[in-house]
């Protein structure tokens, strides 16, 4: 090898170095990948928000995708994205599922009552149990579930435009089996 | 004065509010603790389900001691949670992936600068040959 080979060495490393730590620049270090991508909505059974006597599972819920928002009436982030769920929903065709997290009904309720309810419903997770079973850690979260019902997306925190076009339009229109 | 009540008005609100977990045996809260600790607190993020009490922490303690009542092992309860959280929920992440990557390109790096070194160095007092003259 020749000795100017050498020489080329260390700039060679830390361009390597440079586009790798480059390539981190602009993420989110709080943001924990879900690894429930792909996997199939976990089993659960809980009663609706507005009607709790009436019960909803997993089974409900299959047959065309989704977008399933966690939210509570005790988080601050909720009324930043709630006017975009509200706009989508100005039709009343979105199709929206809530799931209020460990959340008190009487605030729940009155919480949608203040801010709007573009929820076609709500499910409470009063234990959070199923928010465990999605790997929530934090509301808000949305997730974009298929029409087998799986899990085809997720994002951390109050969503935006752009989330919504890019990531959350385009995955709603997928018809099924696609 | 208002600030450093207001200050001290914060830091109560972080104290968790649960009522403290009750164990059945000493063996019990020995395994509660070995677990807790070596799981990540997902919302403080940098301390183990053991130290805080951020409420969502409260609910994974929960859960962990319910799966330990129900005599699963210490495997499949950290296996429970990675299913959902994903290896950032290890307080001790596993050897494997590109944490490996973490661990040996940071010698790696200093072994080839060490390497490189050397080199340029002895390149610098040998006397010029025909190889540096192209």
């Amino acid at each position: 090898m020749s000795k100017r080979f050498w020489m080329f060495v260390p700039l060679l490393a830390f361009l390597g170095l440079a586009i790798f730590l480059y390539a981190g620049i602009g993420k989110d270090p709080s943001v924990i990948p879900s690894p429930l991508i792909g996997k199939p909505v976990p089993t659960f059974s809980l009663p609706q928000l507005k009607q709790q006597q009436r019960l909803v599972t997993r089974d409900d819920l299959l047959g065309q995708p989704f977008v399933l928002n966690v939210w509570a009436s005790w988080c601050y982030a909720c009324r930043i994205e709630h006017p975009l769920w509200n706009e989508l929903n100005r039709s009343g065709q979105f199709p929206l599922v809530g799931l209020n997290w460990k959340d008190p009904t009487q605030d729940a309720l009155r919480w949608l009552n203040q801010f709007g309810d573009p929820y076609q419903l709500s499910i409470a997770d009063l234990e959070g149990k199923f928010a465990i079973d999605l790997g929530v850690y934090g509301a808000p979260e949305t997730f974009v579930i298929d029409a087998e019902g799986n899990i085809a997306f997720k994002h951390v925190g109050p969503v935006n435009e752009t989330i919504i076009r890019e990531n959350i339009l385009p995955l709603l229109q997928k018809p099924e089996g696609a | 004065m208002r600030t450093l009540l207001l200050t001290l008005i914060c830091a109560l609100a972080t104290v968790s509010t649960a009522a403290p977990l009750e164990f059945s045996s000493l063996e019990e809260e020995q395994r509660f603790r070995n677990l807790t600790e070596d799981l990540r607190c997902l919302v403080c993020q940098n301390q183990s389900l053991a130290d805080y009490g951020a409420g969502l922490a409260d609910d994974l303690k929960a859960e962990v001691l319910r799966l330990i009542r129900k005599g699963k092992s210490d495997e499949a309860i950290v296996n429970y949670l990675v299913e959902r959280y994903g290896n950032f929920v290890r307080y001790n992440p596993p050897f494997e992936g590109y944490i490996v990557l973490l661990w040996v390109v940071p010698p790696a790096l200093l072994m080839l600068a060490l390497i490189v070194a050397v080199k340029i160095m002895k390149n610098r007092t040998q006397l010029p040959d025909e190889e540096d003259m192209e």
